[in-house]
């Protein structure tokens, strides 16, 4: 059987084996099969809800909640290559869309790594926290699982002073050399300035 | 014979008049005030009508460089390397509240105005600054022009203009 043109003209709206005679496909087309197909790879699973992570994940992270409709998780920085490994793999975690930091000067630890991803397979996103001390901020990078994950990194790593460890080039992006301290942390003076270029007399 | 074959002027007043109608711009566009700086160089405003039309985008062809939007300590080298090439005499315009005082940005990254690193002639506020404040800069710098000495003899004292 030959179907010509598929890019070109539309299918016939009817199922194409109408017509032909028992036998003409390998494989039997009933009602139930096509539904089975529909319901378990179609539906059901575009619909995964973010209970499959708490609970399949469970042993990976320290708490979830729910912000705003979106799953959250807290985990050890020993933990996110593994559990990053498995949403990508498993779960379709392919985009990689954001790596920041948040700075609380009177929390301990200090800081949170926040990570974004985006399921494109389900449509859905997550955030991810790993929580890391001022004397160690050190996380593992993600370079080798996103590319992407390079260049936001070495922002973090100029602006907040994060570690990422295994990142292959960490100089900065957006500062200039020579730029001393991390000026999106709290301490860092409002007003202090390093300018490049003498000021006038 | 015509009976007025001759005027009769100053020097500084003939070279004034003659600098103030052919200002030659350098566009340093950093930011957002590029757009306005559009506008009052296209048809509607019109810097044409002030000899300000024609944009050198090289600085030693130019004699007036407008600075129009924010500069950051990363881009000052930038900013005073173009300033030294340009030859004498040369006048900068800070166009927008960040080239004149950083504007709202008050952090580590932003010059706090550019008159911090080159000298500056004239300054137009407003974010951006509307067309008729910039014009309203271009006639006050002509003003400025026309009343500055100007040494072109080698027997004159070259001064640089002064801020």
């Amino acid at each position: 059987m030959r179907v010509g043109g598929v890019g070109l003209r539309k299918l016939a709206p009817l199922p194409l084996w109408e017509g032909l005679g028992e036998g003409a496909f390998p494989i039997p087309l009933d009602r139930a099969l096509i539904e089975n197909v529909y319901d378990n790879f179609l539906i059901k699973r575009a619909c995964m809800p973010y209970s499959t992570i708490q609970n399949e994940f469970n042993a990976l992270f320290e708490r979830s909640w729910d912000s705003f409709g979106m799953l959250v998780l807290e985990l050890r920085a020993e933990n996110l290559i593994p559990l990053v490994t498995r949403l990508k793999t498993e779960l379709g975690f392919t985009s990689f869309l954001d790596v920041t930091a948040v700075d609380y000067p009177s929390r301990e630890p200090r800081f949170d790594v926040v990570y974004h991803f985006y399921s494109v397979q389900y449509k859905k996103r997550l955030r991810l926290k790993v929580p890391v001390t001022e004397t160690d901020p050190t996380v593992a990078t993600l370079t080798g699982l996103f590319g992407s994950a390079n260049f936001m990194e070495r922002e973090v790593h100029e602006m907040y002073g994060i570690k990422f460890a295994g990142n292959p080039d960490l100089r900065p992006i957006l500062l200039y050399e020579g730029f001393v301290g991390h000026p999106l942390r709290k301490d860092y003076p409002i007003d202090r300035e390093q300018p490049l270029v003498d000021y006038r007399k | 014979m015509a009976m007025m074959d001759f005027v009769t002027t100053r020097k500084d007043e003939l070279v004034g008049w003659v600098r103030k109608f052919s200002l030659f711009p350098y566009p340093f566009v950093t930011a957002c005030c590029g757009m306005e700086f559009m506008s009052v160089s296209s048809t509607l405003y019109d810097t044409d009508r002030f000899g300000a039309a024609l944009p050198r985008f090289t600085p030693r062809q130019s004699d007036l460089l407008m600075v129009v939007g924010t500069i950051t300590h990363k881009e000052a080298p930038v900013i005073k390397k173009v300033y030294d090439q340009m030859c004498e005499p040369k006048w900068v315009m800070a166009f927008g509240a960040c080239a004149t005082s950083g504007g709202f940005y008050r952090n580590y990254a932003v010059l706090q105005g550019v008159d911090k690193i080159i000298p500056v002639d004239i300054y137009v506020p407003g974010c951006p600054p509307r067309p008729e404040m910039v014009i309203d800069a271009i006639m006050k710098l002509q003003d400025k022009i026309a009343g500055d000495r100007h040494p072109i003899f080698p027997y004159e004292k070259q001064v640089p203009v002064k801020v």
